[in-house]
């Protein structure tokens, strides 16, 4: 879980997100809702999932997210999720979110709304709205660049603490070397931390299987993962090693409408 | 593909203008790639030896086994596949120039090989007549000769500590028909030991003499006197040259030589006894026997008699015998090593099982906390399986041992090529903390396979015609305590290189690494934290062939050291080199001016420099000067060859340089070499 700094729920745009080093530009299927919501534009049908993670193996600190896209002609595609991280009896953050997307010619944008809830046993609970932002376009036929903002607003998580919920601006790049091969670089600011770089690379030997490796800079890690598809069903396992922590496992399972 | 072959005349006509470099240049280019990633210096004897060799006596392209492309090393396993998979798919090379259309295989790689390999009619397998070892046999002696000008502290009458004179001297002979018969003898004078003094009767402090033989009746090899074993991934026998990270991100794979003629001047890396393989069919037999004295810090009993009760707590591997002490080390131990290997070389699946059983005369003792689980007593095993895997576009490979320490040890990985301008690698390795292996050398972070666990990324890939990224991360922890660090600990290294390359008038490179390693906090506390090391190097490098006779290199280096929370360390280094070689002249002249700036040891930047012919040097710089060196060349004649070699480095910010018995009373250290070498 390298991007925990970055995100105001941890956790990536699924395992396959996960497993690409955590970066957003990448993911197009449902998952973009947590990556970059432009990317959902290109969806077609119904598609659905369930992702699941346990930072750094400490069962503490598990965390998911359930998500759902839908694209309805002409209008663009719409897609709805929830997170959830931490312990529920001393520590939890909840967002639910509610995203559109839609195709401008070569070009695609996205937006989500969501309300991010956090309980702290002691404290209470308290309830933020929250927007997040993308654009994509496909310079050429091979490649794509992207650009995403979480949090424009500065919304303050508490006033009296002076605690923002964090603001992120990922700039990204995507390289499509064949069908086959698509490699992925992004860097990305979050106001007050170090600049990251996030990279990635998806190889899809047949049809079914899909391979992915990963780094992150800021902490440094690595970060590797497979997808396997029977049908309609989408299986994605995704593992980062973080240079210090160690592993945090990712599991999400999709399913997808059969392509007419 | 045959529309590649129509046009090949043309593609010659381009590239053959270039065709003629010269022949210690083009080693050099092919060394450079690791030494300028190296940290220390090593012994690359045997790979300038085997490159000068097939310089001489290009290999048959349309008949070169993957086996023969692997000894020049700087060919990755997939690049050798896509040479293979070319000449089985688009019939027989047609010329060298054609392995620029071999897909998979960048143009730079191609133009350096196209000087190793040769496409002929006929191949005619050398027989061992006797005629043969006149008419393809060939006689090689160097003599070399070092010195430092400046009198060293321990040289100095009032401190007067070593037993010889500040001289070097160096001596190798050695007569080789192709690579089927090979014989010879190496011998070295280090500074400040005795030469046919009372403490070396002998004269040279160091001998070593080999002789080795290929394809005798059913010996595939053999190996008498000093020899090197190289085995799978080296997880239980790889002496000599090894590479781990390098700005050649893919080439990570081990590829075994077996056995292999000993002629370097390492004091350590090398077994003394006899080896042999046997072939049948595809398969070999490989017994092997060593026995050798070590040098070691025995302690115990007060006589050396007795070795009943003595126990050795470390070896030494400096070969200096310089001081009484260091005398007293000397041959302290002897070591026995016997073993055997079987191995299968099918076409796509290799794989082997290898054996080995070692003694010491002394037992083994260590006598710190971070080696409990480590080697103690005076005997160990190993057993190790590995296999090498062509599947479709993956190279898979991977070494399994386990041994009387009752540790298994592992290493795995897979070369992938993707794109045929994307190549990537990953490799796994898990050394668990009791493993022991005297000559193991697999890739590893650490200095020892034992007690470390990672996971390597690498990726290459040409971007266009004149870029090429390459980049690695390398991500590592150790479960128990290392030395200068009382925790397990954790740590990742990285590296990008972006190269840009003209066709034939410049290249330059912007490399960047990054390494963070934990250590022990200073403070004196019962229980010691831990703090991040973090050691950052940008490099930006250039070469301009400015004319035909003239080749200029300059490079911007930067360093930074940084512990957790500190002020950090900084190093900067600039450097203008200067080579000049006229075609057809007997004369070459390399110059080369650096100036630098750095805070201190931990800052300090290593720069690999031209040196005499099989001599390297990497030194490293700290504090502040400037440092320059010349080098000359001269070819008498055919058998003869001359090199002078004057390097000194001036510090400005102090009275003194160096430390210890090094130390010298004036702020520069001259150096100066000579070599001959005699080719009959």
């Amino acid at each position: 879980m390298p991007a925990a700094q970055a995100q105001i729920i941890p956790g990536s745009a699924g395992a396959g997100g996960a497993a690409l080093g955590n970066s957003l530009l990448a993911i197009e299927d449902h998952w973009a809702t947590l990556g970059n919501q432009a990317q959902l534009a290109n969806l077609e049908g119904f598609s659905a999932g369930i992702y699941g993670y346990r930072p750094y193996s400490i069962k503490q600190l598990n965390g998911g997210a359930i998500a759902a896209a839908y694209a309805i002609d002409d209008i663009g595609v719409i897609a709805a999720s929830i997170s959830h991280f931490g312990n529920g009896n001393n520590y939890g953050r909840q967002e639910y979110g509610l995203s559109y997307a839609r195709k401008f010619g070569k070009a695609r944008g996205g937006i989500k709304f969501g309300l991010v809830q956090t309980n702290l046993a002691e404290y209470g609970q308290k309830t933020k709205f929250l927007l997040r932002a993308g654009v994509a376009a496909d310079l050429t036929h091979k490649i794509t660049a992207g650009f995403h903002i979480s949090n424009p607003t500065l919304t303050y998580n508490s006033k009296n603490t002076h605690e923002r919920l964090p603001s992120t601006a990922t700039l990204g790049l995507l390289y499509h070397y064949s069908n086959k091969v698509t490699t992925v670089a992004e860097v990305q600011q979050e106001i007050g931390k170090k600049l990251r770089l996030l990279g990635g690379l998806e190889y899809h030997p047949d049809e079914r299987l899909t391979i992915r490796i990963g780094i992150a800079s800021a902490p440094i890690g690595t970060t590797f993962g497979i997808g396997y598809k029977l049908r309609d069903i989408n299986l994605n396992l995704g593992f980062a090693l973080h240079s210090q922590l160690g592993l945090t496992p990712n599991l999400s399972l999709d399913y997808q409408t059969e392509e007419l | 593909m045959r529309f590649c072959k129509l046009f090949l005349p043309l593609l010659l006509l381009v590239t053959s203008a270039q065709a003629q470099q010269d022949r210690q240049e083009i080693i050099r280019q092919v060394l450079e790639v690791y030494l300028e990633n190296a940290e220390e210096e090593f012994d690359y004897t045997e790979w300038q030896t085997e490159l000068e060799y097939w310089l001489d006596h290009p290999m048959d392209l349309n008949r070169a086994s993957a086996e023969d492309l692997l000894t020049l090393r700087f060919l990755d396993e997939l690049e050798i596949q896509a040479i293979l998979f070319h000449r089985k798919n688009f019939a027989d090379f047609l010329s060298v120039f054609e392995l620029q259309a071999v897909e998979g295989l960048e143009l730079e790689k191609s133009r350096l090989l196209s000087n190793f390999v040769k496409v002929a009619g006929e191949y005619a397998v050398p027989q061992l007549h006797t005629r043969d070892f006149y008419r393809t046999g060939r006689h090689e002696l160097f003599l070399r000769y070092r010195r430092i000008l400046e009198k060293e502290k321990a040289y100095s009458p009032a401190n007067r500590k070593y037993f010889g004179s500040p001289d070097y001297f160096y001596t190798r002979y050695n007569y080789r028909v192709g690579s089927r018969i090979s014989y010879g003898f190496t011998a070295e004078k280090d500074p400040g030991e005795s030469f046919f003094g009372s403490a070396q009767p002998y004269g040279f402090d160091y001998w070593s003499a080999h002789f080795y033989v290929q394809d005798v009746g059913p010996l595939k090899e053999l190996a008498v006197g000093d020899y090197q074993l190289q085995f799978g991934q080296g997880l239980v026998l790889w002496s000599g040259l090894a590479f781990s990270k390098s700005a050649s991100a893919i080439n990570i794979a081990r590829s075994g030589r077996d056995i292999h003629p000993y002629r370097s001047a390492n004091e350590n890396q090398f077994l003394r006894g006899a080896a042999a393989t046997i072939a049948a069919g595809n398969y070999n037999f490989t017994v092997f026997a060593s026995q050798k004295r070590m040098d070691g810090n025995v302690i115990g009993p007060d006589t050396a008699e007795d070795e009943a009760t003595a126990v050795f707590s470390s070896l030494s591997y400096s070969g200096f015998h310089r001081t009484p002490n260091e005398m007293a080390h000397k041959d302290a131990i002897s070591e026995t090593l016997a073993g055997g290997r079987m191995a299968y070389n099918g076409s796509s699946f290799r794989g082997g099982i290898t054996g080995m059983w070692s003694r010491f005369s002394v037992p083994f003792q260590p006598s710190r906390l971070y080696n409990k689980f480590g080697f103690s007593g005076d005997e160990y095993w190993n057993f190790a399986a590995d296999f090498k895997y062509f599947f479709r576009n993956l190279y898979l490979f991977g070494e399994v041992a386990h041994g009387s320490q009752n540790a298994t040890a592992g290493v795995a990985g897979v070369l992938a090529s993707l794109h045929p301008r994307l190549d990537v690698s990953l490799l796994y390795r898990h050394y668990p903390k009791e493993y022991f292996s005297l000559y193991a050398n697999p890739f590893k972070e650490g200095t020892s396979p034992a007690n470390e666990n990672g996971l390597y990324l690498g990726l290459s890939s040409n971007i266009s015609r004149n870029w090429q990224l390459n980049a690695y991360i390398d991500q590592f922890s150790s479960p128990w305590l290392r030395y200068l660090v009382d925790a397990p600990s954790r740590g990742y290294e990285y590296l990008v290189d972006l190269k840009y390359a003209s066709r034939k008038r410049f290249e330059m490179y912007w490399r960047y690494r990054e390494q963070q390693k934990q250590r022990n906090a200073p403070e004196k506390t019962p229980v010691r934290p831990l703090e991040n090391h973090t050691r950052r190097v940008f490099r930006y490098h250039i070469k301009v062939n400015a004319s035909e006779t003239i080749a200029l290199k300059s490079r911007v280096e930067l360093s930074q050291y940084e512990i957790t929370d500190r002020e950090p360390e900084n190093g900067a280094l600039l450097y203008q080199e200067l080579r000049w070689h006229r075609k057809g002249s007997r004369f070459t002249f390399t110059g080369r001016y650096t100036i630098f700036d750095v805070d201190g040891y931990n800052s300090r930047i290593y720069v690999y420099e031209n040196d005499v012919l099989y001599a390297f040097s990497i030194p490293f710089f700290q504090e502040e000067g400037v440092r320059w060196y010349v080098l000359g060349k001269y070819r008498l004649n055919r058998y003869a060859e001359l090199w002078l070699r004057l390097a000194q480095t001036s510090l400005t910010n102090r009275q003194t340089i160096g430390n210890g018995d090094g130390l010298i009373n004036a702020p520069h250290r001259t150096e100066v070499k000579a070599q001959v070498r005699l080719k009959f």
